[in-house]
């Protein structure tokens, strides 16, 4: 493992939260990193701190009201690193949006409702990219072609509201795209849709991986990490309590909670495997 | 829900502040320094003495025993107006949420056409046709005020009564007075405290506008609304005449508007990050 | 869409009407007979009953109750709202029309000041909530929630007509005469009107497609303007378009104090001398006032969110 294949160094991460006198730790001390090519799996309940620590390392959560310690270095091309958690407010915004973007969950709460799609995804354009004015419209289009959405010029037009959530999921990994990031974090992006379109989207996302740009797979589903992720950090009430390859978390679960969330899991599998063998069918 | 309540200093120091005021109210004639109705033409417009702390006015009256004895009419009238209120919307809303079909309809239809009205005309209405008399200023008010809690009442009354335990109540055969007294009321009543709170706030500035205008308390009694109506003829000649009555206004009813503020963030902890 | 703005207009139709109907309850409940009134301001010397009786005839008084409302209605549709008790030479209408501009002056002055103040004040607010701005503005807004308008207008009578003789004290004869008035109607409705707009964009700033926004690398400040302000307002339209006829009945209490010939001094001068149709006519304009502006910018509403605007 050479440092030129490292995209993302985070070391001691430690968020915490303040509330008028309590201070509530979300992430406890996690470090972690991510090469090129290569997808890290984040597996969790709700709550564990998985999604904070993808925030804290984007600089979006409020200053005031959380504090933030260790530090994130970020490789770009062939400069030095730049430590996320340390660079300035503006230089982290020009980073976000185009180095490194961000496919949410939830996607039908994640666009403005007032704006048609096509002016949303011009600005995010028009921000992150040099592309000459005359030129976007068209590049939206392309977008949403790569995308597999019909009739693009039809869904420019159209409002949030009127589009599927599977729809707009797409829409956001495409913008997520547009811009060739060096790193793609994708928090729960498969939570909030049913599951034919989770398939889909699970597709688009395989097709990234496959094209070798390094990914952030947030989840607390073991069966879509699997198929995604490459390397799998396990996070518990803000602890980091594995890392290492699904293979061998699951053969040697090294902590309580990971047993059983991989004996859950495991249990299911295996009920619906039999189910499957039952009426004779060859293995 | 009381036990934040109290653990919060704020709203202690309302109640306390409100709790002064009502018993300076009650034993005015003990408190008070001097009779709010007597006058001394020779001693009009005196400063802050020993004997007339806040000064006199413009017919040489103590400004600090008009202003206990004015706690009368504008506290204990505005409370007695939002007891009416409370009543009257109470017998409406429980009527409409609990017989429903067409006593609702009827009822509901008339809260309709009340609530699009603006109250402060309608105020002014019910006292023209009635004359000018503080008696009707409290009717008025009343009368323009209730169709909001009738409504507000309405609404819980109908989410409850679908709940099981009121369900239960009918079915082992309770009465509907007995259900309605001991498990409907209950469930308004934190919800109607403070609103009430927060409204007799608007109800003290209300009935000491129209005071003030000269539609509502008549001129020797003393009423804050009134006593700042007397010293607007003479803010030329004697302008920290108007301070007093003022400051005191101010201070109850921002005393009732954070005293409701921190009710309404007891009952209901999301409010309180904002 | 379409079919939203008729059936609010068809509702509308039938509040209107109960507030007729209040309007002429109101007139038919006042302690004195209209045939009387009409005897004495036509200056009839002697009132018989005979007399009497005849005047009711003519008038349609004799007839019932549901007749005399429609007649009543006729007429109230073409505005015509008899001679004033007071002044029998005039009409009602015109002693209305004659008030009007001044209360409007009043009004839009008002009007003006609350935009201009408690939309940047209220934003502001939002954006740099618990810092020192933002605790003056909310003790701010919590003061003058507390302050009788009256008083207020005194303290400004006092302090910038009185001592610093920057504006006229009362009357209504130029537009320096407008400004104190005007300030004193705007501080009670923009301290509402900041806490509403605040409120909204707290709201707004904690939804996700704020959250997106910045993932999306947007700069802040274009966050906040195009995108939560826009949002913000949109949900405050209607609120925003009622503080219309709210300021043109909120200008009761200034009137009287700043000795203006408006709509709301008038009423207060017929209260005082039982001047019933000026009553009537004021209360049942004031209403109408309210209802039209309540349906006008409620469809305003509707038709801006592009949400409601597609459907049906």
């Amino acid at each position: 493992m050479t440092s030129d294949n490292r995209v993302l160094q985070v070391e001691n991460l430690t968020v915490r939260y303040k509330n008028r006198k309590r201070i509530t730790t979300l992430v406890d001390d996690l470090s972690f990193h991510v090469d090129r090519g290569e997808c890290l799996g984040i597996l969790g309940e709700s709550g564990s701190g998985k999604s904070m620590s993808s925030k804290a390392i984007m600089g979006i959560l409020p200053p005031r009201q959380f504090d933030v310690t260790g530090s994130a270095r970020f490789h770009t091309g062939s400069e030095e690193p730049t430590d996320l958690l340390r660079i300035k407010k503006e230089e982290r915004r020009a980073v976000r949006g185009r180095k490194i973007t961000m496919i949410l969950q939830n996607p039908m709460a994640c666009f403005d409702p007032l704006f048609p799609m096509g002016t949303q995804m011009a600005e995010t354009v028009r921000e992150n990219t040099e592309t000459p004015v005359k030129e976007i419209r068209g590049l939206c289009q392309q977008v949403l072609k790569d995308m597999q959405i019909r009739s693009p010029e039809e869904v420019l037009l159209k409002y949030p509201h009127q589009l599927s959530g599977g729809m707009l999921q797409r829409i956001m990994i495409g913008l997520a795209l547009v811009t060739k990031p060096d790193l793609i974090i994708a928090d729960e992006p498969t939570t909030a849709i049913d599951s034919i379109t989770q398939f889909e989207i699970i597709g688009e996302l395989l097709k990234i991986k496959e094209q070798g740009t390094a990914m952030i797979f947030i989840s607390h589903d073991l069966g879509v990490v699997n198929r995604m992720a490459n390397r799998v950090i396990v996070m518990h009430r803000a602890k980091s309590l594995q890392q290492g390859t699904l293979a061998e978390i699951i053969q040697n679960p090294g902590d309580e909670y990971t047993r059983q969330l991989v004996n859950s899991r495991l249990t299911l599998v295996d009920q619906f495997n039999s189910f499957l063998r039952e009426p004779g069918v060859s293995a | 829900m009381i036990k934040q309540f109290f653990q919060s200093r704020l709203s202690i120091a309302c109640l306390v502040i409100i709790l002064l005021f009502t018993l300076a109210g009650i034993f005015a004639p003990y408190i008070a320094p001097n009779d709010p109705y007597e006058t001394d033409l020779m001693n009009k417009f005196s400063s802050y003495t020993r004997e007339h702390p806040l000064g006199t006015d413009q017919l040489g009256r103590c400004v600090l025993s008009r202003l206990i004895h004015g706690i009368r009419p504008t506290l204990f009238l505005s409370l007695l107006a939002m007891a009416g209120t409370i009543t009257l919307g109470l017998v409406m809303g429980i009527l409409a949420g609990y017989f429903r079909g067409w006593v609702d309809e009827v009822i509901m239809r008339v809260v309709d056409v009340m609530l699009s009205f603006p109250s402060q005309i309608m105020i002014l209405a019910v006292v023209a046709l009635l004359g000018i008399d503080i008696r009707n200023v409290i009717l008025a008010n009343i009368f323009v005020k209730w169709a909001w809690y009738a409504r507000m009442i309405r609404t819980t009354v109908i989410q409850y009564t679908g709940k099981n335990f009121v369900l239960f109540s009918k079915s082992i055969g309770s009465g509907s007075p007995y259900i309605l007294t001991r498990h409907l009321l209950p469930c308004i009543a934190s919800e109607l405290v403070v609103l009430a709170t927060l409204d007799t706030g608007w109800t003290i500035l209300n009935i000491s506008t129209l005071s003030f205008l000269g539609l509502g308390v008549q001129a020797p009694t003393p009423e804050w609304g009134a006593m700042l109506n007397e010293a607007k003829n003479v803010v030329t000649s004697n302008p920290g005449q108007m301070v007093a009555p003022g400051v005191a206004i101010v201070i109850l009813i921002a005393a009732f508007n954070m005293l409701g503020d921190c009710m309404r963030d007891a009952m209901d902890p999301r409010e309180v990050r904002n | 869409m379409k079919y939203y703005i008729i059936k609010r207009v068809m509702a509308t139709f039938p509040l209107l009407l109960g507030i007729s109907f209040l309007c002429f309850i109101f007139i038919n409940l006042i302690p004195s007979d209209p045939a009387e009134v009409a005897l004495r301001l036509s200056q009839v010397p002697i009132v018989t009953d005979e007399l009497l009786a005849q005047v009711r005839a003519d008038m349609g008084l004799d007839k019932p109750f549901l007749m005399r409302y429609l007649h009543w209605l006729g007429d109230t549709v073409r505005l015509d709202f008899g001679h004033s008790y007071t002044n029998p030479s005039r009409t009602v209408l015109g002693e209305l029309a004659r008030s009007l501009p001044n209360t409007l002056i009043l009004a839009s002055l008002s009007l003006v000041l609350v935009i201009a103040l408690s939309i940047p004040i209220g934003f502001l607010s939002a954006v740099y909530k618990d810092s020192l701005f933002d605790r003056i503005m909310r003790g701010f807004v919590f003061m003058t929630t507390a302050m009788p308008s009256y008083w207020i207008g005194l303290i400004f009578m006092w302090f910038f007509a009185i001592k610093l003789r920057l504006f006229p004290i009362s009357g209504n004869t130029s537009l320096s005469h407008f400004l104190l008035p005007a300030f004193t109607v705007a501080l009670s409705y923009i301290s509402i009107y900041i806490r509403l707009i605040r409120n909204n964009m707290l709201l707004n700033m904690g939804q996700d497609y704020v959250l997106y926004a910045q993932v999306r690398g947007l700069k802040d400040g274009m966050i906040l303007t195009r995108h939560v302000l826009k949002n913000s307002l949109q949900s405050c339209i209607t609120a925003i378009g009622m503080s219309i006829p709210q300021l043109i009945s909120g200008t009761i209490v200034v009137e009287n104090l700043f000795a203006i010939n408006g709509l709301g001094r008038l009423c207060i001068a017929s209260i005082f001398n039982r001047d019933y149709p000026v009553i009537q006519a004021y209360v049942l304009f004031m209403g109408v006032l309210f209802i039209l502006f309540n349906l006008v910018f409620d469809i305003i509403q509707m038709a801006a969110d592009p949400r409601l605007r597609k459907e049906s």
